[in-house]
């Protein structure tokens, strides 16, 4: 399968995780139970599930913080296991880069181009590539002219915009987003997600674990994880539409979705869409217009 | 319809005669009537923080007034201690904050430190666990082994213990799973509704925002840009993104509409009422057409 064209870039086969695989007594928890998935290179995909359904857990393990309890994980060719040699591991830090929540626990230096040139620094890199990578990670997040700045002086979304520049220098093939838009306003919000369309089409993978439906939709795909396993997968248009599902998993779709789910209840026939664009196409379509 | 709590001519300034020298609020005056629901919105760097830190007095005034109940909470700067029990303050992330080794200790802090008797303080901690919606038996955990949602909503039954007349929240549903922000939410609403009293919620969730608050005050760059009722200022998106800020995604789906022709009947700005409106609608088309039909009418 390995060799074989359309692989995956993250691929898991069964693959469980337990934060104490040897309970003292009753069974062991399961953390994630068996979940089989399949992220290819370039795509943008939203995993989304209620707290404790498994989906930091999964970050975890994809950024090799934590090591599969059974079933196996394959990144880029390379399977996880203890087997991995430093350099093995080094590769697959520098390839798939995280991005957390609150930017002030991921910014370690003054101004803003040393904290970006740490990572480069840390592999080695010559000091005109480090310059090089530091400004195009400073362009691709539109912040070339705060390269000076104190990270302490920017707003939220400034800061995490920094986070993002900080793993783009590392030049990552995948990042995986947990939660990193939460603690900033509806502006930085935006910035941050027009960036993880921005990546995508520059064929990094773009993992958005998020609580924000508005956000899955605008994803390729959505995942949704309960109980630590997979419960469904589809695009934002199919996923966001059942609401049986969602009601199931207690999921509350965006507004855009709801409205539309709403007047099927009432008997309208209508298409789904997930952007107020497209719903108000639907609605205007439905109209006559 | 009285006032409860007023800000009279307030301008703030951070580091007055420094190089960080920094207006955050320029000379605001609002009022917020009892009862009632306010949510503050505004970007990042509008004032937001600054203005709840002076309604329960962590922050004083460069100039102006904070009045509550009709007196200025600063007329006695050594006790402004007691002002904090009326006007409760729940920060961002209130459960880092929690850090007894139970979470009846942790919800009694505040009730203790008002000096109330210990059967007057277990009887708050019970009511206001129940209030939150935390059962008995997590009184006796520690805070630390609950989840997320159950630790935010330990952290904000510490705060309603105090029983304070004005309740602000500083985005209280930030980072929760739709669940966990419903239940939030509807603690707020409870404990509103236990005790008559006025609420103040910070939050960047135009749709939080949208289908809680009976009036919203927009701030942009330290000045009030806009203060009224819900429907008045989600019925015109322009002040909204003026201040920098979305718009509901169904203010959005409305305005798109009417951009295509299609002017819903009244301004919505929950998901039910915009339903209703593009039923009434679709009906009213689908009756139209069917009447030419019959008729044998084309153009």
């Amino acid at each position: 399968m390995t060799d074989t064209g359309k692989t995956g870039y993250i691929q898991c086969r069964n693959l469980s995780f337990s934060y104490e695989p040897k309970p003292e007594s009753g069974p062991v928890k399961y953390a994630l139970k068996d979940v089989g998935l399949t992220f290819e290179k370039g795509e943008f995909v939203a995993v989304i599930g209620r707290n404790s359904s498994g989906k930091s857990t999964l970050a975890k393990l994809f950024s090799l913080i934590i090591e599969p309890t059974s079933g196996e994980l394959v990144i880029d060719g390379k399977t996880v296991s203890s087997e991995l040699t430093d350099a093995e591991i080094l590769d697959i830090h520098r390839k798939v880069g995280m991005v957390f929540q609150n930017p002030d626990n991921q910014l370690i230096a003054t101004v803003v181009e040393e904290d970006i040139a740490f990572g480069p620094e840390n592999l080695g890199c010559p000091p005109d590539e480090i310059r090089r990578r530091v400004d195009s990670a400073l362009a691709a997040v539109s912040l070339t002219d705060y390269a000076g700045a104190e990270p302490a002086r920017l707003s939220g979304g400034q800061k995490q915009r920094v986070a993002i520049a900080g793993v783009l220098a590392m030049q990552p093939e995948c990042i995986i987003f947990d939660e990193s838009t939460a603690m900033l306003d509806p502006i930085g919000r935006r910035d941050v997600m027009n960036i993880m369309r921005s990546l995508k089409d520059k064929g990094i993978t773009v993992i958005n674990i998020t609580h924000l439906m508005d956000e899955a939709a605008r994803a390729d795909r959505i995942v949704i994880l309960d109980g630590g396993s997979v419960i469904a997968e589809g695009t934002p248009k199919d996923i966001l539409s059942d609401t049986a599902l969602l009601e199931q998993y207690g999921i509350i779709p965006p507004q855009c979705t709801a409205l539309l789910n709403e007047l099927r209840k009432k008997g309208f026939d209508l298409p789904s869409g997930v952007t107020p664009d497209e719903v108000a196409d639907i609605i205007a379509a439905a109209a006559g217009l | 319809m009285s006032d409860i709590i007023t800000l009279e001519n307030i301008t703030y300034v951070y580091s007055p005669g420094t190089p960080y020298e920094k207006k955050a609020l320029d000379n605001i005056s609002v009022s917020f009537e009892k009862g009632t629901v306010t949510g503050i919105i505004g970007h990042t760097g509008s004032g937001k923080s600054t203005l709840v830190r002076l309604l329960n007095g962590l922050e004083r005034p460069s100039s102006g007034r904070v009045l509550l109940d009709g007196e200025d909470i600063w007329l006695k700067p050594k006790s402004i201690g007691k002002i904090r029990f009326r006007v409760g303050l729940v920060m961002q992330y209130p459960e880092y904050q929690l850090f007894e080794e139970t979470v009846r200790k942790d919800i009694a802090f505040g009730p203790k430190n008002m000096k109330l008797p210990e059967d007057e303080i277990e009887r708050r901690v019970r009511e206001t666990a129940k209030t939150v919606g935390l059962s008995e038996e997590v009184l006796d955990m520690a805070p630390f082994d609950l989840s997320g949602g159950r630790k935010r909503r330990a952290a904000i039954a510490g705060v309603m213990a105090m029983t304070p007349e004005v309740l602000i929240l500083d985005e209280p549903a930030a980072g929760l799973d739709p669940e966990g922000r419903k239940k939030v939410f509807d603690a707020i609403s409870a404990y509103k509704e236990e005790h008559g009293a006025t609420v103040i919620i910070v939050s960047h969730s135009m749709e939080d925002m949208a289908e809680r608050c009976d009036r919203l005050c927009i701030l942009n760059n330290g000045r009030i840009a806009a203060y009224g009722n819900s429907g008045d200022i989600f019925g015109d998106p322009s002040v909204l993104i003026g201040a920098g800020l979305d718009v509901p995604e169904i203010t959005a789906v409305a305005y798109k509409l009417s951009e295509r022709g299609l002017k819903l009947g009244k301004a919505v700005f929950t998901v039910s009422d915009a339903a209703e409106a593009v039923a009434e609608i679709l009906k009213g088309r689908k009756a139209g057409s069917d009447g030419m039909g019959k008729g044998g009418f084309t153009l």
